[in-house]
């Protein structure tokens, strides 16, 4: 639970910059980096892949929104936005996937340590979730294609729905495929199907 | 508006005129039917008058003419009874000698010539030979010679004379002598005889004397002047001896036919002939007329012959003759000519008359009524404004100071009936406020010379409520710019200016709130920074504890400012009050949990009475329990212990239904001051509290409709009592 985050940080304000680099530490995290744009931020992250992005939002060339958009696109990472303004503006842009916290300058280093563990909890579920329905969306689309594949050979081999279903499973085992894979190449070599 | 306006003008201005000239033909109608009628009468009346002078004078003018007739024939007779005794005859009757006989015709010319109205005068002896005859014509006369005579055959009459005795005379009826003038016209003629006695008493002839017609009718022909219309004789058959023009005589002339009065007038001749003397009205016009019996001669017989016949009928009763005045209607004075023609003028000139006085008077009554109309109006507009204006009009008259009119919006706003508008000392209005007394006296009496005033002050209520009055009077001047009366207008202000000073409070807080908020983000980012150095630099200094606890209390000041900004900015910023239906009492006891801390080593109570009713209202949760949080927080921070109760009532909000909660602490309650200022923003009691808690609460609750209050509870400590309406629950 505890253990050390990579955290790459984002402030225009060169001293808070300082400030997250000299504080963090002592929370038994690691800054890999701090940018002063949104820029900066993206281009840091794509370097290093933080466990985490501190950043705040009014920065020059890109705001600390467009940034977390961006970083999220490109690998998922859990966002904590630190802003001096709350308009309903930012707040509604701020209510996309990864920024998982928003808090209002000033800050203090018990703000930040409670927020780090809430977020790299709610991101830990968060994550075990989407890899769930990642896998669970996985395994639906392969029934998919193995359904399909017996139903070809059923129909082309006038097998019954069992036998169809054994002459698959031996051709995994001959071949040491998965039965996926063995179906995807079923479908494949078919003149019928489609998609060739 | 104008196009309305000006068809429903229209409208009216021809149903006006229509009604005008209704009007206009009735007033007519009754000034011709009474001015007509009273003239129509005069008229009548005075040509009335004028008939029957002119009736009268018909009536004098032929008694006056039967009169003179009468008179002159008269004379006749006793001319024939001196000839029949003249000396003269009685000597030749004596004699028979032919010198005598001229004696006699020389007597009888003398008598001729002395008398103008006799044509001839015969002697016949009593065989009925002429003896002799004296002649008068073109004003001489002359005894006619023997050989001129006519045969003595003569009409019938002479012979009746005959056979009358001493002193009778025999009348012929009056007609047409055609043998006297051969060549000229013939001579009206009437013949009296009488037999003539010689000394011895024997019957020895007559005289014939012919009695010229034509002297009574010249007389009658001047006399007819005096009458205003034709004067006629008629004999006792109705024909015309004068005055029937073309129809006289005609009983002469056998061929001309029964041509008499009776056949031309039949209307009126029997009332002619019916009577002596009278008047007749006929279609053709009035008969004035009376009998003439021209030989009324007392001790005188006469025998007279009737036109026709030769019976001898009684002289009274039968020789009579009508002399008649005839005046047609148009030539009638006062007649139906006269009248029509007068009453014709009369009504030419009059009715024209009236017609112009008629529409006059329609004129000047309808503009009369238009006038009083245009004032009828103009009152009730006048009425209707006065009455129905939220503001109080007044007038004061000058110089007597008494109060004309107070409208009566007066109750509305003094709070009591408009019988007593005036103040006990009598003065316009009472119940000025006793710091505003002489102000508002001063303006009424200076107002002649100002001309107007415009003015605020107080009024204190029978109920005792204080109302703000703005009042502004000006002065009327009469037409020769005399002060008369002074005018006003009062009204209460009180509520605009309440709801002047929020808007000016809301304007101001908006402004404020834009200030904040930029002060706020400005500030924030550097209480950021202040923050990371303190962090950074109490890690510097962790082994000194005496710059540690400098720092501390730099740390705590900060989140003093921190927080300070952070309340303004809440306070300033426009509540926009996010509403979801939320249970109260529930809101309560989180709000209550969420101050455990400050709670710590305390030993505080709340104490709610729900009643088992619903709390549900709709509100703001987050704004809400901020003004439960504030409520609560002023509790425990006025007793230690402190015991807070809650009690919910239903109730209700400008109508709608509504919770109210009403909060009792036991602390020591407020004193004056605070009660009266503890909404307003930055009072406050506490040494580190910002005074804005109570009013950014009032704002929230008011932002929800509803209404806070804070008062001293009766049985000790303070109360606060907030009333939310229930919203859509």
């Amino acid at each position: 639970m505890n253990t050390a985050l990579r955290i790459a940080v984002a402030d225009d304000e060169p001293f808070l910059r300082t400030y997250f680099q000299d504080v963090l530490p002592d929370l038994g995290h690691e800054v890999v980096g701090a940018a002063a744009t949104g820029k900066e931020l993206v281009e840091l992250c794509q370097r290093t892949k933080p466990d985490l992005v501190i950043s705040d939002i009014r920065m020059p060339d890109m705001d600390g929104i467009d940034a977390a958009a961006a970083i999220s696109e490109d690998r998922p990472t859990p966002i904590i936005l630190v802003s001096a303004f709350h308009d309903p503006e930012y707040i509604a842009r701020a209510e996309q996937r990864y920024i998982l916290a928003y808090l209002i300058k000033p800050v203090e280093r018990a703000h930040l340590e409670t927020a780090i563990a809430i977020v790299r909890r709610r991101f830990q579920e968060f994550e075990s979730l989407r890899q769930e329905t990642k896998d669970l969306k996985q395994a639906l689309e392969d029934r998919k294609t193995i359904e399909k594949a017996k139903g070809l050979m059923m129909r082309k081999m006038r097998l019954s729905e069992a036998d169809a279903f054994r002459t698959m499973q031996k051709l995994a085992r001959d071949q040491n495929l998965k039965l996926v894979q063995v179906a995807q190449r079923i479908l494949d070599a078919d003149d019928s199907n489609p998609r060739r | 508006m104008a196009g309305f306006g000006g068809r429903s003008m229209n409208r009216t201005s021809a149903a006006r005129r229509g009604r005008f000239w209704v009007r206009t033909a009735a007033v007519f109608l009754l000034l011709a039917v009474s001015i007509g009628s009273a003239a129509t009468v005069i008229i009548l009346q005075q040509l009335r008058t004028v008939r029957l002078v002119a009736e009268s004078n018909e009536r004098n003018h032929v008694g006056l003419q039967a009169g003179m007739i009468g008179a002159d024939l008269a004379v006749v007779l006793s001319d024939l009874r001196v000839l029949t005794e003249a000396l003269a005859l009685k000597d030749f009757l004596a004699t028979g000698a032919s010198e005598d006989q001229g004696r006699l015709a020389a007597e009888l010319q003398r008598f001729l010539e002395s008398k103008s109205n006799y044509t001839q005068v015969r002697f016949l002896n009593e065989r009925g030979n002429e003896i002799v005859r004296v002649g008068a014509g073109r004003g001489r006369t002359s005894v006619v010679p023997k050989a001129l005579w006519r045969s003595q055959a003569g009409p019938q009459y002479i012979e009746r004379a005959y056979e009358l005795s001493a002193g009778q005379v025999f009348v012929s009826p009056f007609d047409l002598d055609f043998e006297a003038n051969p060549t000229g016209p013939p001579q009206p003629t009437i013949r009296f005889a009488s037999p003539v006695f010689d000394r011895d008493g024997d019957m020895r002839g007559i005289v014939v004397l012919n009695y010229d017609g034509n002297a009574l009718l010249a007389a009658l022909r001047q006399a007819s002047i005096s009458s205003a219309g034709r004067t006629m004789l008629l004999n006792a058959d109705g024909y015309w001896l004068y005055g029937g023009a073309d129809a006289d005589w005609a009983f002469m002339y056998p061929e001309r036919g029964e041509d008499n009065f009776a056949k031309r007038y039949p209307d009126a001749w029997p009332a002619v002939l019916g009577s002596d003397a009278g008047q007749v009205a006929t279609a053709s016009g009035l008969f004035t007329y009376r009998s003439v019996q021209p030989f009324q001669v007392d001790g005188l017989t006469v025998r007279l012959q009737a036109p026709h016949d030769l019976r001898t009928v009684p002289l009274r009763t039968g020789y009579v003759w009508k002399v008649l005045t005839f005046v047609p209607p148009t030539q009638l004075p006062g007649g139906r000519g006269e009248t029509r023609s007068r009453l014709g003028l009369l009504y030419g000139v009059l009715l024209p008359v009236l017609a112009g006085l008629a529409w006059i008077i329609s004129r000047y009554r309808e503009e009369r009524e238009q006038a009083f109309e245009d004032l009828r109006v103009n009152e009730e507009r006048f009425r209707q404004l006065a009455e129905n204006i939220d503001e109080v009009f007044w007038m004061i008259d000058l110089p007597s100071g008494k109060l004309a009119y107070v409208g009566p919006a007066f109750s509305k706003i003094w709070g009591q009936s408009c019988d007593s508008p005036l103040s006990a000392a009598g003065v316009w209005p009472t119940g000025v406020h006793h710091d505003d007394v002489s102000a508002v006296a001063r303006a009424l009496v200076d107002v002649v010379e100002t001309g107007g005033f415009e003015l605020e002050y107080r009024i204190v209520r029978p109920d005792g409520q204080e109302r703000l009055i703005r009042d502004r009077g000006f002065v009327v001047r009469d037409e020769a710019g005399r002060p008369y009366r002074v005018a006003g207008l009062a009204e209460d202000v009180t509520e605009l200016r309440e709801r002047q000073q929020r808007e000016l409070q809301t304007q101001r807080l908006a402004a404020i709130g834009e200030a904040m908020t930029g002060l706020a983000h400005e500030s924030r980012n550097a209480l950021q920074r202040s923050q990371a150095g303190l962090e950074m630099l109490a890690k510097r200094i962790k082994d000194r504890p005496d710059a540690e606890a400098i720092l501390g209390e730099i740390q705590q000041s900060q989140r003093h400012l921190h927080r300070l900004y952070e309340e303004v900015r809440g306070y300033a910023v426009p509540i926009r009050p996010e509403r979801e239906p939320c249970d109260l009492g529930e809101l309560v006891h989180d709000v209550w949990e969420q101050l455990s801390v400050a709670r710590v080593g305390r030993d505080d109570q709340l104490v709610d009475h729900r009643n088992g009713q619903s709390l549900v209202c709709s509100v703001d949760h987050f704004s809400i329990g901020q003004v439960v949080r504030n409520v609560l927080e002023n509790s425990l921070g006025a007793a230690d212990p402190a015991i807070v109760t809650v009690a919910y009532e239903p109730t209700d909000c400008a109508g709608a239904p509504a919770l109210r909660l009403r909060f009792h602490d036991n602390g020591p309650g407020l004193d004056a001051q605070q009660l009266q200022r503890v909404f307003e923003p930055f009072f406050t009691t506490k040494s580190r509290g910002t005074g804005l808690g109570m009013a950014i609460s009032k704002r929230i609750v008011e932002s929800h409709g509803g209404t806070i209050d804070v008062r001293n509870s009766a049985g000790g400590g303070a109360e606060v009592l907030i009333t939310l309406p229930r919203g859509s629950v």
